[in-house]
């Protein structure tokens, strides 16, 4: 009976697999850069479909269209992939080819397996993805299709998604749905043709109901970013994020560092030299443990109304300036990360300079999207330009604020005098003090890079003293009081590392870049910053205060020791700049999803949820319009009140008998008509199941003979059900 | 098709014979149809048949009015147990006056051939009885003789609780198609046969209604019955269940495959089908089955029955519907269509 039914399968379900397993791959957009690979896939997963459809025409076995699709795609790949030694293309798939073919893939493998996500496109990685693709699609198909277990079929489709839920990505709504929908086709067409194993309408519409609720409660969340979602393990996303970074300004010497973010934050392009450090905040007062910050004005200055920087910028034109072109990906803070160093700023909006802090401060948080340009001379100041900035510090032109020299009554002020003192004994200048300071903290014999301390009492920078273990914070920390104790105006700034390359001068900043350093005054440059974070975390400190560059007088004892690897460490891959994300236009850390998203889900569910179920309605009632014979003789049996249904071990004449009994059972049994209908079709179907030549009664006739019964057995159901009331 | 389909009017002939044969076995034995219908498809399908039950339910009555029911040789053998293999098949005498050995045939030379209660000879006398049954051929010194056709062996035994009996080894059970057992009758049909012996013995007045060549002919008929790949699906299906129920130590073998398609085909004869249905299957499926199974202790411990079990099989077992071997064919009609 379902001979029809089933027979539709291969041209409706491979298709529809098909596009649902490429779809899957919107899934893996958190591993993979989306770009022009996703052809190539589609390509073969189009031979591989039309390999399917064609032999599941000509052949009705189970095994032989899977393995001529295989081989047909194998076929094409060769020539997209096998590349001989010398790099020549192989046309015909010889086992040289194969073998190259092989090791394209492979080398697939190791590139997944070196290359940092999102993974940018290569030629092997495009193999291993679209073998791996078809592989997927040919043995859900051969599920869905030859052994008619779409369901399971579904649950390799959902693998593709994982790598989304598990990372928490957001992935794209209308691929999702795609692919949802295109399953729940597939169930819909789906159909157990074995005899004797026929499964009705409802029990699929069951399955495609409990297979929509699979999708949408394990997927949906992860479309909907990840709103609250605490069963699946929280994994930092590996590339674009679901949260907005924000920095972490009560900075406390007493906790350690417990994630290293790799989410990106800002993307920037630049021709010129890389910049050490974004910065958004300045820090001022520190307790002894921690530092705080209090709430200020926003400024009236405009941001964009010509150099921004503390102090005077004489000789500004004849500089070497070059432009900083930033995107933010996902930072959710006030403050605009600018360069330390004289800038003018390009940005559309509300943005706002406060000169006593060297921020830029907006009305709102950096939204994703938000893209400024900054021109600036990164090479403004020198060892040279701070040496001589000496006369004016003796002229006494250091701001006046006494909270920059204030060292909290919590420190052990004469510890760090002294120490301070020792260091900088032989220091001439401002300059060579802070450089004595900075030489110390970053010896690695003295100190140690761990972004894990022990909690300490009331004075922090005496514990990292005495410990000689922490991060940047307590690095920075301790500059800033070693400054202060030999009244150096200083005060800490917090933003980010220069990031790393992911292409000649394209740069991207994580999360994990986040970083405090100390800021020094010098009055004819401004703010300083200088680096006592080891280089192990930092690389080479600013260019005017790197001792290899710049031989400064510093006692021999302090530095000896001294361990500093030339220039920053580049990251060994390169790191694409993530495709952009819609905007999130949130203020808090998890950014919240505009209403219309979930919205839109829940319409979509429902309206594949309502297709479906039209979709059986329809074949339902396409049924019913029986073909045959045995499908007249099924839908009779599915149509008939409960008791009468007869099991499947029945013969059709017992069948018959069956029925009669559970009417006389209801009533009075069937009537002499509905009797002798009941009769006829009973042999009819019998010569069509067994007699040499099957039945020849009219399918009309049939039909009314199974409309005689039915109807009179609801009838005497009715009847049933009036009397019991 | 090497087979033709058995035209109407040869079904019709079959139909008549065997309802004539049944209507005379009825006037010796009623209530009995079951039985009679088993033994009747059993004759057609060219096996023999075994009857067991208890002493006086009318085994011997049924196989001779079955004998006397057609116009044929009939052979009757008592077993006991100082009885010889050649008592069965004939023997081999000196001719002094010619100087030669003649055969002197043995019972078994006849169209239908009562062997009565043989589980009571010898393992070598029911051997010899057995081979014969199988072959078809007596073969005494060196000489094979054919036993005249039809050929038939109602062969009735006493169950094996009995006392002074050689009950048969599964093997030999094996060679007989079905087995039917006679059982008490009831109530009413046991008065009937009251009036019916009052007097006289009804079996002398059973005539025969058909001859031997009428039953060949419906042989040849039965044996060109349709049976569609769902029916031997549907068979290969309850066999192949037999092997895996638990409650069996030893399910049915492939002979028995073999022999109810061929008993459900004589069934449907009979009915002027050209066609097995499951009914025909299931109608005999305890005759054909039953007796070659054996029921594993704890089962029988349990009270479990052979024949329950092969019920309870029936019972679970799905009848094919669209017949699965010939599905494809069609279905790839359909989609080329499409």
């Amino acid at each position: 009976m379902s001979a029809a039914t089933s027979s539709r399968s291969p041209w409706m379900a491979t298709p529809l697999i098909a596009v649902a397993t490429f779809l899957g791959l919107y899934g893996l957009s958190t591993m993979l850069v989306m770009g022009p690979w996703m052809r190539t896939v589609a390509t073969a997963l189009l031979v591989a479909t039309a390999a399917l459809v064609i032999t599941r025409l000509l052949s009705r076995s189970r095994v032989l269209p899977t393995v001529i699709a295989a081989l047909a795609t194998t076929v094409v790949l060769v020539p997209m992939f096998a590349r001989r030694e010398d790099g020549s293309v192989h046309l015909l798939p010889t086992p040289g080819a194969l073998a190259d073919l092989g090791v394209a893939i492979r080398g697939g493998v190791e590139y997944a397996a070196d290359t940092v996500a999102p993974a940018p496109e290569a030629l092997p990685l495009t193999a291993l993805i679209t073998a791996a693709t078809v592989a997927l699609f040919l043995v859900a198909e051969h599920l869905a299709v030859s052994w008619r277990t779409a369901a399971s079929a579904g649950l390799l489709l959902l693998l593709p998604w994982l790598p989304a839920v598990i990372f928490q990505h957001r992935v794209s709504t209308a691929a999702l749905l795609g692919a949802i929908v295109c399953w729940l086709l597939v169930l819909a067409i789906a159909r157990r043709s074995a005899s004797g194993d026929r499964r009705p309408a409802v029990a699929s519409a069951l399955a495609a109901t409990a297979a929509t609720m699979g999708i949408a409660v394990l997927v949906v969340p992860t479309a909907m970013g990840g709103l609250g979602w605490g069963m699946i393990p929280r994994i930092d996303a590996p590339a674009s994020l679901e949260t907005a970074t924000r920095l972490n300004l009560a900075l406390d010497l007493r906790t350690s560092l417990t994630t290293n973010s790799t989410t990106p934050v800002i993307a920037y392009t630049t021709q010129g030299r890389q910049p050490d450090a974004f910065r958004l905040y300045a820090l001022t007062d520190f307790d002894g443990v921690q530092w705080s910050r209090e709430d200020t004005e926003i400024p009236g200055i405009s941001a964009s109304s010509g150099l921004l920087w503390p102090a005077p910028v004489p000789d500004w034109d004849e500089g070497t300036r070059q432009r900083i072109d930033v995107q933010v990906l996902g930072l959710a803070e006030t403050n605009l990360p600018l360069p330390p160093s004289p800038r003018t700023l390009d940005i559309d909006g509300p943005w706002f300079y406060d000169r006593e802090r060297d921020e830029v401060v907006g009305d709102g948080v950096t939204a994703r999207e938000t893209q400024y340009s900054v021109v600036t001379n990164l090479q403004y100041t020198s060892a040279r330009a701070l040496r001589d900035n000496q006369a004016a510090i003796d002229a006494g032109e250091d701001p006046s604020d006494p909270r920059y020299v204030d060292l909290s009554p919590a420190i052990d002020e004469g510890r760090v005098r002294d120490l301070t003192s020792q260091l900088t004994s032989e220091a001439e200048s401002r300059y060579d003090q802070a450089l004595a300071i900075q030489q110390y903290l970053r010896d690695t014999t003295q100190f140690t890079y761990d972004t894990s301390v022990s909690p300490s009492g009331g004075d922090a920078v005496s514990t990292f003293l005495d410990d000689r273990v922490g991060y940047c914070v307590q690095f920075a920390t301790t500059m800033v009081a070693m400054a202060r104790s030999i009244d150096i105006p200083a005060r800490m700034a917090v933003g980010f590392l220069g990031g790393s390359a992911t292409a000649a001068d394209t740069f991207v900043v994580q999360g994990g870049d986040a970083h405090a350093w100390p800021e020094l005054w010098f009055p004819d440059a401004g703010w300083v910053r200088f680096e006592p974070t080891p280089a192990v975390q930092t690389g080479a400190p600013p260019e005017y205060a790197d001792p290899g560059a710049n031989a400064a007088p510093v006692p021999e004892d302090v530095l000896s020791g001294q361990n500093v690897p030339p220039g920053p460490v580049p990251s060994q891959q390169p790191l694409p700049v993530p495709e952009q994300q819609t905007p999130t236009g949130g203020a808090a850390q998890e950014s919240p999803l505009p209403l219309w998203v979930p919205i839109s889900i829940a319409l979509a569910l429902i309206g594949a949820g309502l297709g479906a179920w039209w979709l059986l309605r329809r074949r339902g009632t396409h049924r019913a319009a029986a073909r045959d014979a045995e499908q007249v003789w099924e839908r009779m049996r599915e149509e008939l009140p409960e008791p009468m249904r007869w099991p499947a071990a029945l013969t059709p004449h017992e069948a018959a008998e069956h029925v009669e009994a559970g009417m006389r059972v209801m009533g009075d049994g069937l009537s002499g008509g509905s009797r002798e209908s009941l009769t006829r079709l009973a042999n009819a179907v019998a010569d069509a199941r067994y007699a040499p030549h099957g039945s020849d009664v009219e399918l009309e006739t049939l039909r009314t003979w199974a409309a005689d019964v039915v109807g009179e057995a609801r009838e005497a159901e009715r009847a049933e059900r009036a009397s019991a009331r | 098709m090497s087979n033709p389909l058995p035209t109407d009017a040869e079904l019709s002939d079959v139909a008549e014979v065997t309802s004539r044969i049944r209507e005379e076995i009825s006037t010796v034995l009623s209530g009995l149809d079951q039985a009679i219908s088993a033994t009747l498809a059993t004759a057609l399908a060219q096996g023999h048949l075994l009857m067991e039950d208890v002493p006086g339910v009318g085994k011997t009555t049924l196989a001779r009015a079955f004998a006397a029911s057609i116009d044929c040789t009939v052979g009757r053998i008592q077993f006991t147990p100082d009885l010889l293999p050649s008592d069965v098949t004939g023997v081999s005498i000196f001719r002094a006056d010619d100087h030669r050995f003649e055969f002197r045939r043995g019972p078994i030379f006849a169209n239908v051939v009562i062997a009565d209660e043989i589980n009571r000879a010898s393992p070598k006398t029911q051997a010899a009885l057995l081979e014969s049954m199988q072959e078809r051929a007596v073969t005494v010194d060196g000489e094979t003789r054919p036993l005249p056709s039809p050929f038939l062996v109602v062969a009735t035994q006493n169950p094996v609780e009995m006392e002074g009996t050689y009950p048969l080894p599964e093997a030999q059970r094996d060679r007989f198609m079905a087995q039917v057992s006679v059982g008490y009758p009831e109530a009413r049909a046991e008065m009937a046969m009251l009036d019916s012996h009052d007097g006289h013995d009804p079996l002398a007045e059973v005539r025969p209604v058909a001859d031997a060549q009428a039953l060949v002919d419906a042989i040849g008929v039965a044996r060109r019955i349709y049976a569609a790949p769902a029916i031997k699906q549907y068979i290969v299906d309850l066999v192949s269940a037999t092997r895996q129920d638990p409650g069996l130590r030893l399910g049915a073998s492939p002979r028995a495959s073999l022999q109810l398609l061929a008993a459900a085909k004589a069934r449907a004869a009979m009915a002027a089908r050209n066609h097995v249905l499951p009914d025909d299957v299931k109608a005999l499926a305890v005759p054909v089955l039953a007796h070659r199974l054996i029921v594993s202790t704890e089962a029988r411990l349990s009270g479990r029955t052979a024949a329950q079990i092969i019920r309870e099989v029936v019972t679970a077992t799905a009848v094919p519907s669209a017949a699965r071997d010939t599905a494809p064919a069609r279905e790839a009609a359909v989609v080329r269509a499409t």
